[in-house]
């Protein structure tokens, strides 16, 4: 399904008309296992969107096809109009919590500027560079804590971090895969918050195991089950979701100012 | 110790000066190389390869001997043996993940195995096998202080430049990849700064035990700092007084100089240890 389905005043404006990113006909298995089959994806300049279905239904395929860490074996994925791969530069990516050894021996600082190190020769970074840094650690709210340790850092913090890093380079597709994977509630409507922020400036591409809480935030829905399809988030209905998640699942709205809301959905 | 220093000083015995310009220089390397090891835990893969150095040490030796090449020294087999375990452990790795551990003991054996056999058929050898296995001080000459310095030269210049994408591919190599980092590229250059590394070891302290000496000032310096270069600082300066210490300990009891330095370092790390729980303790107790 290809939809363009964009709502009016929730979504920035890039005054660009090519769609920022743009699957057609997309299907890809891994050892044989069909993950994704014929997908046709058109998400525009500025959307924010979440990408939700059940495990292993290919939600982190289409991050990383999209990352272009993973060539379709059919179709073709194109990103601001080009193959991935050509684009790089300009897509920030903010990995699943489990990826990276919470001890490792860097600053918090250190991490953010990873973001460039594709940029960098040598051992110490510009003061323009540690300026990006800087501000981008700032816009997540961790500007203070630029010169800890990350491995001091809770785990709503350090999330905080690997978004600063995916946006020092000031990317213009932001695509996050669970951010709020292993954060409280609270904690995870903070960064939620946040991210309304940085959305206003950039497309956001968000995958999350728990939908409920971001309805309210974003403009669209993309329900992956091998099948993908775009749905604003005022028409997700609870009929939708059984149908997506294939079990009694229950469409229950929060309101995010509310700081003591109940959140289930399965 | 007084008779230790006569002896550094005495014109007539240059060897211990060679050693001690060898420990001192090849420190630098062993610091930075040895805290990309310890992070990235890799040690297995590194003492794989250092095991691997044997077979090419047997090859020198083996065809020196049998074809009268006698400009070949074992460094020269030694050095691209080591690169070569890195290159089969690192390619196997990266396109089979689950059979690492399977190539890294492999690799390990194979290497030393072929270095006893190409040992025991050289014509006329008669050194000890324990010399590369647990280092001599005595086989340092002045020549061997002129090549560490240049592969140290080599090794700090590659991993300084490189340093802040080696870091990068080190912390998160998916990230690292999506940024258009080669990371397989990087990654094979760590491995084979690592091997290259090893072979300075060796002429310190021997096959055997090159990898306390790579891991334990890197070990000792992560309790001091949580900063990947604070740590390399750290543990370039430990590893001088290690090699210094266990080569100045060694002398007046006639010790081997490789165990020695070893067992200083190994001292090093469990007194901090010690002293980092007690106070922890203390803390506690306190409050």
């Amino acid at each position: 399904m290809s939809a363009d389905t964009r709502t009016p005043g929730t979504d920035a404006s890039h005054g660009a008309d090519r769609p920022a990113v743009c699957l057609q006909n997309v299907s890809f298995a891994y050892n044989g296992h069909p993950v994704l089959r014929n997908v046709n994806l058109d998400i525009p300049p500025g959307a924010f969107s979440c990408v939700i279905g059940p495990n292993g239904g290919g939600k982190s395929t289409l991050l990383k096809l999209i990352l272009g860490l993973l060539t379709p074996a059919e179709g073709e994925v194109r990103v601001c109009g080009e193959p991935p791969a050509n684009v790089r530069g300009r897509i920030g990516y903010t990995p699943q919590f489990a990826q990276y050894d919470p001890q490792f021996p860097v600053s918090v600082m250190d991490v953010a500027l990873m973001g460039l190190a594709e940029r960098h020769w040598g051992g110490r970074y510009t003061p323009e560079e540690k300026d990006a840094a800087r501000r981008a650690l700032d816009e997540m709210g961790i500007g203070e804590l630029r010169r800890r340790p990350f491995s001091d850092l809770s785990g709503g913090q350090r999330q905080r971090v690997l978004i600063a890093r995916a946006l020092v380079s000031n990317p213009e597709i932001l695509l996050l895969d669970e951010p709020a994977a292993s954060v409280d509630l609270a904690a995870a409507k903070r960064l939620m918050h946040t991210l309304q922020d940085v959305a206003k400036r950039m497309t956001i591409i968000m995958v999350s195991h728990d939908p409920a809480f971001i309805f309210d935030m974003v403009s669209r829905v993309i329900c992956v089950n091998q099948h993908a399809h775009i749905h604003p988030t005022s028409e997700l209905t609870t009929a939708r979701l059984r149908e997506l998640y294939g079990e009694d699942v229950r469409l229950i709205r929060h309101d995010l100012s509310d700081q003591e809301t109940d959140h289930a959905h399965a | 110790m007084h008779e230790f220093l006569q002896a550094l000083l005495h014109p007539d015995i240059p060897v211990l000066r060679h050693a001690m310009l060898v420990g001192v220089l090849s420190s630098v390397a062993f610091g930075i190389v040895g805290t990309f090891v310890v992070t990235r835990r890799i040690t297995f893969i590194a003492a794989a390869i250092a095991h691997c150095v044997l077979g090419g040490v047997g090859a020198a030796l083996y065809l020196r001997a049998r074809f009268g090449l006698t400009w070949l020294e074992p460094i020269y087999g030694a050095l691209p043996a080591a690169l070569m375990a890195a290159l089969i452990i690192g390619i196997v790795s990266l396109r089979a993940r689950e059979r690492e551990d399977t190539v890294i003991g492999a690799v390990w054996a194979v290497g030393m195995a072929l270095g006893l056999l190409l040992l025991a058929k050289t014509p006329g050898y008669n050194k000890d096998t324990m010399s590369y296995l647990f280092g001599d001080i005595l086989l340092i000459a002045r020549r061997d202080v002129w090549l560490v310095a240049g592969l140290d030269l080599v090794v700090v210049a590659v991993a300084v430049f490189f340093y802040n994408k080696l870091l990068a591919v080190c912390f998160d190599e998916e990230f690292a990849r999506t940024r258009g980092l080669a990371v397989e590229r990087y990654y094979l250059l760590l491995l084979c700064l690592i091997a290259v590394t090893i072979v300075l070891l060796v002429y310190l302290v021997g096959i055997v035990l090159v990898i306390a000496l790579l891991t334990l000032p890197a070990a000792v310096a992560g309790q001091f700092s949580r900063r990947m270069a604070w740590i390399m600082g750290i543990a370039v300066l430990l590893c001088m007084v290690f090699s210094t210490a266990g080569i100045a300990l060694s002398y007046p009891y006639d010790l081997p100089s490789g165990p020695t330095i070893i067992v200083t370092g190994a001292a090093v790390y469990l007194a901090v240890l010690a002293v980092k729980r007690l106070r922890r303790g203390l803390g506690q107790s306190v409050r």
